[in-house]
């Protein structure tokens, strides 16, 4: 199957800035492929490279059977572009906001009609038509932004940090409506820093981490590769941090540190908890996820700012 | 740069119609109510120390067409400075026309033609005064309003080229402060520009409102020579001008 996004070697310097420095990966159709890396790894500017907003300083993308640099608009008329910015029209209200989009996609006016309230319907937005914008929720804004994008269904839905400053009731809504479009075999590439949203929704990611990519596959074949499946994560006090490090190493574990927590992997999980908690430290076992799997491979959690 | 697509622009005019369309009664009133007041208090105030003026023209008369000029100008400057500042940095309008086929070049187009509607808006306003005064007397005068049209296509690219490099939207007055009154008060509007002082002229003459109250005037008070074509000329070069400028800073704004 020939893939519908194809990113090849893509390079991105603003000035003496490498925002992304070399990264290839495609997307096949029906797929949905996630970018997962802490802020500033590059996600945002590889996406609005990938959709013709902002020009690559090489590499070459191609979606569709097109190349993104030299025919911009018919791959901007191919695609769905979710901002991580909302950047909804606060003078017009909602389904108004959809029908002037509906017009940048040379939609005729009943199509357009009828897509608009499909698509509020389908995010459940349908009795909020009338509504003005800037009175929604946020987790609404972000619905509608993502119903816009769907309007002129697009052969490819790019979301860059669908739910970032959403609550949880407002992720898990979205989180909802896109595995529905999954469902629907709707090829989607999203960008997050959200690992338990890259584990609900990616059937496959790369992990970036300054501006390239440092690992790839469907998330638990990355967390099975890199982490295994448990962890035991030991909570010593401050003063003990190094000691009780040593000792984990000492035992042939892999010890990794986040925050005032010590991760280690590769244990008989159950035996070494039983273990460390009879001497009174503070230890939780847990299945290991795409966090695991970053700070094996950086020696860093993902939401702290290096 | 590319060349613009009409369809995207006239999309970028319709989006803009329709965001006028549901608030226009807030500033319908003001429209009309300053031309009432600036020439009620320059033509019939100051227009009686002034007397007759240019043989039987009544001061009032003498500064109508300028004003409608100058108002064609200042409604531009407002849309492509204030206005284009909020779509492009608070509701970040652009940033959302920019994800569809559209591109930079069909936005700064229909942004012209959306500032040059807005000075046809406001020449009719001040035509429609005028005849209340009984100070339009040729039914020539109406061309006053594709000429405020193309006055609005002058200036509203210069404005939208502010807007693309100011740091904040404070520094869009300096439009205003600088360039605009200064200029509203030198170009012909009020008085002739042969009173300046001699080395002022030539300045004064090439002053975009200069050509633009000259064409103006010969539109509503008649006489029509090669003089009025000659600011007709210039200022379609001036479109020409401020338009691949604006384009150009809005590329260098927008696409990163």
């Amino acid at each position: 199957m020939e893939p519908i996004v194809q990113v090849t070697d893509l390079v991105k310097r603003y000035g003496n800035l490498t925002a992304v420095g070399g990264i290839s990966f495609s997307v096949d159709p029906t797929e949905c492929f996630g970018i997962l890396g802490p802020n500033g790894a590059g996600k945002s500017s590889t996406l609005r490279i990938l959709t013709a907003i902002s020009p690559a300083t090489s590499g070459r993308v191609v979606i569709d059977g097109l190349d993104v640099a030299r025919h911009p608009r018919l791959v901007k008329a191919r695609l769905g572009v979710v901002p991580q910015e909302e950047d909804l029209d606060t003078d017009l209200p909602v389904l108004q906001n959809l029908l002037v989009y509906s017009r940048y996609f040379r939609m005729p006016r009943e199509l357009a009609l009828a897509k608009a309230r499909e698509a509020l319907n389908f995010f459940e937005l349908g009795d909020r038509a009338d509504t003005r914008v800037d009175t929604l929720s946020g987790g609404m804004k972000r619905r509608l932004v993502i119903a816009r994008a769907m309007l002129n269904q697009p052969r490819v839905l790019v979301l860059d940090e669908p739910t970032t400053g959403l609550d949880p009731l407002g992720r898990h809504l979205v989180w909802e409506r896109l595995l529905e479009l999954r469902r629907q075999g709707i090829t989607t590439v999203l960008s997050t820093h959200n690992m338990e949203e890259a584990t609900a929704l990616c059937q496959r990611l790369v992990i970036i981490d300054h501006g390239r990519i440092i690992a790839e596959g469907p998330p638990t074949e990355l967390v099975r590769q890199s982490a295994g499946r448990e962890v035991v994560e030991v909570r010593p006090p401050l003063g003990e941090l190094a000691t009780v490090r040593g000792r984990l190493t000492g035992l042939g574990l892999q010890v990794e540190r986040a925050g005032t927590a010590l991760l280690a992997y590769g244990a008989d999980a159950v035996e070494l908890e039983r273990q460390l908690a009879s001497e009174g430290l503070q230890v939780l076992y847990r299945t290991a996820n795409l966090e695991d799997v970053f700070l094996r491979l950086t020696g860093r959690s993902i939401e702290e700012d290096d | 740069m590319e060349a613009p697509n009409a369809f995207y622009a006239v999309a970028v005019w319709r989006r803009h119609r329709d965001a006028f369309l549901r608030n226009w009664t807030t500033e319908a009133g003001g429209v009309f109510l300053e031309p009432l007041i600036v020439l009620g208090a320059f033509g019939y105030g100051l227009g009686q120390f002034v007397g007759e003026f240019e043989g039987d023209l009544s001061y009032a008369a003498y500064i109508t067409p300028g004003l409608i000029a100058g108002y064609a100008m200042f409604h531009a400057l407002f849309e492509g400075a204030y206005g284009a500042y909020l779509r492009l940095s608070m509701h970040r309008v652009f940033n959302s026309m920019l994800a569809t086929p559209m591109q930079v070049e069909d936005l700064v187009l229909g942004e012209m033609i959306w500032g040059a509607s807005r000075s046809v808006l406001t020449a009719i306003a001040v035509l429609v005064v005028a005849m209340g005064f009984g100070l339009i007397e040729s039914p020539l005068a109406a061309l006053a309003v594709p000429a405020a049209f193309l006055v609005g296509l002058v200036f509203f690219p210069m404005a939208l080229s502010a807007t693309a490099v100011v740091p904040s939207i404070n520094s869009l007055n300096n439009v205003f402060t600088v360039v605009a009154v200064p200029m509203y008060f030198v170009s012909g509007i009020f008085f002739p520009v042969s009173s300046l002082p001699d080395w002022m002229e030539p300045i004064v003459w090439a002053l975009p409102l200069t050509a633009s109250a000259h064409l103006m005037r010969g539109l509503v008070l008649g006489g029509l020579d090669m003089t009025h074509l000659y600011a007709f000329l210039a200022l379609v070069g001036m479109v020409v001008a401020f338009g691949l400028l604006a384009t150009f800073l809005m590329r260098r704004r927008l696409i990163t």
